[in-house]
């Protein structure tokens, strides 16, 4: 056995321990963030349960709005995430918005957010697309992206839009979903409610800032879902590169003995090989 | 008995107290509501909800947003207050 195998086996033995340390590390950084990220998006939930409340209040039978129409041209939003490793999260939640423009009638194109997303949908209809805009989501952001899809409501006939995002299922496993963002959906309302000024007159802004708070929870729980799926995703690679450590370090070994053998027998013949001439002189 | 006033925003709830009387602007003009007083939705002004308890007043600034009353709680719910 050579010299040059047991220096080759070294260098992988070493670059894959190198590259168990960022793993680690990565794991460890989502592990960290995520702990902040629930916090804020379980105050955020607060907020949201309130606001339900108050829509299932409103009375929007008499009301006549592009957002709550429900016909005219469809779009689909994903929400994917701004970087990768983190194993297949962002691939099926692009397989599962492509499988569902396939079921839509009147397909006008694609809002991505991410740009992981982005650079996937890029060649196909993309209408618009919102790349590493935070780390973690903010009301501006959503209100924003709201914003466009009013002005796509009004002005460009599009009655649908349906929202790709990452579901939060448990710690280890996180699912695409597919949801109905645009007609919004509407209840009876409670008639003992007094509205100032009319449901009419503040429809417009209720709906925007209902669109901008919804929006904004599916931020949410995609980078919930896309942080618990980098920490898994790690952990296996980490757990990965242990096991082939350990290998390459057995095979190291078997590599070293081999060559201490062969030189052993290589001295012992030497000596026999000294023995016999000596003898025969 | 009392009101009391819960302010929203997406960071979670940013106040809470209880007081006799929740005054605050609504786009169509200037509202107070008493404890007891009848459902009610309103669309806020940029402008300030002030909490009245006896003597004592605190007031908060709100960039807008909506405001909910059941006669027991007044919820607000805005993208943002100003800080105190």
């Amino acid at each position: 056995m050579s010299r040059g195998k047991l220096r080759a086996i070294k260098k992988k033995v070493e670059a894959t321990r190198s590259l168990m340390k960022i793993t680690r590390a990565m794991e460890m950084v989502a592990r960290a963030k995520v702990r902040k990220l629930e916090r804020e998006f379980r105050k955020f939930k607060e907020y949201m349960e309130e606001l339900e409340r108050i829509k299932s209040k409103m009375d929007f039978k008499e009301i006549e709005h592009p957002l709550l129409k429900g016909y005219g041209k469809e779009v689909v939003l994903v929400i994917s995430s701004d970087m990768g490793l983190c194993g297949a999260f962002n691939t099926e939640i692009h397989k599962a918005a492509e499988e569902r423009t396939k079921e839509l009638a009147d397909f006008h194109g694609y809002i991505v957010i991410g740009s992981r997303g982005v650079s996937h949908f890029r060649r196909d209809k993309l209408l618009k697309g919102y790349e590493k805009l935070y780390d973690m989501p903010d009301i501006r952001i959503s209100s924003e992206i709201a914003s466009h899809i009013m002005s796509m409501v009004t002005d460009e006939n599009v009655g649908k839009v349906d929202v790709v995002y990452g579901k939060f299922m448990n710690a280890l496993i996180q699912r695409p979903r597919v949801e109905t963002l645009v007609p919004i959906e509407i209840s009876g309302g409670d008639e003992n409610v007094e509205f100032e000024p009319d449901v009419g007159k503040m429809i417009d802004s209720f709906l925007y800032f209902y669109l901008s708070s919804k929006i904004l929870s599916y931020m949410f729980e995609t980078k919930v879902s896309e942080y618990y799926a980098r920490q898994n995703a790690m952990k296996n690679a980490t757990d990965n590169a242990n096991e082939m450590i350990r290998t390459l370090t057995l095979e190291y070994n078997k590599a070293r003995q081999a060559s201490i053998t062969q030189e052993i027998i290589e001295i012992v013949n030497g000596a026999e090989a000294l023995k016999e001439i000596e003898e025969a002189g | 008995m009392k009101i009391k006033l819960q302010v929203f925003t997406p960071k979670g709830k940013v106040f809470e107290r209880e007081g006799d009387l929740v005054n605050f602007r609504t786009v169509e003009g200037a509202m107070g509501v008493l404890p007891r007083r009848a459902p009610i939705i309103t669309h806020l002004a940029v402008s300030e909800v002030e909490v009245v308890d006896g003597e004592d007043r605190e007031k908060l600034g709100v960039s807008g947003g909506f405001l909910y009353c059941d006669g027991e709680r007044v919820v607000v719910l805005t993208s943002k207050v100003s800080e105190r």
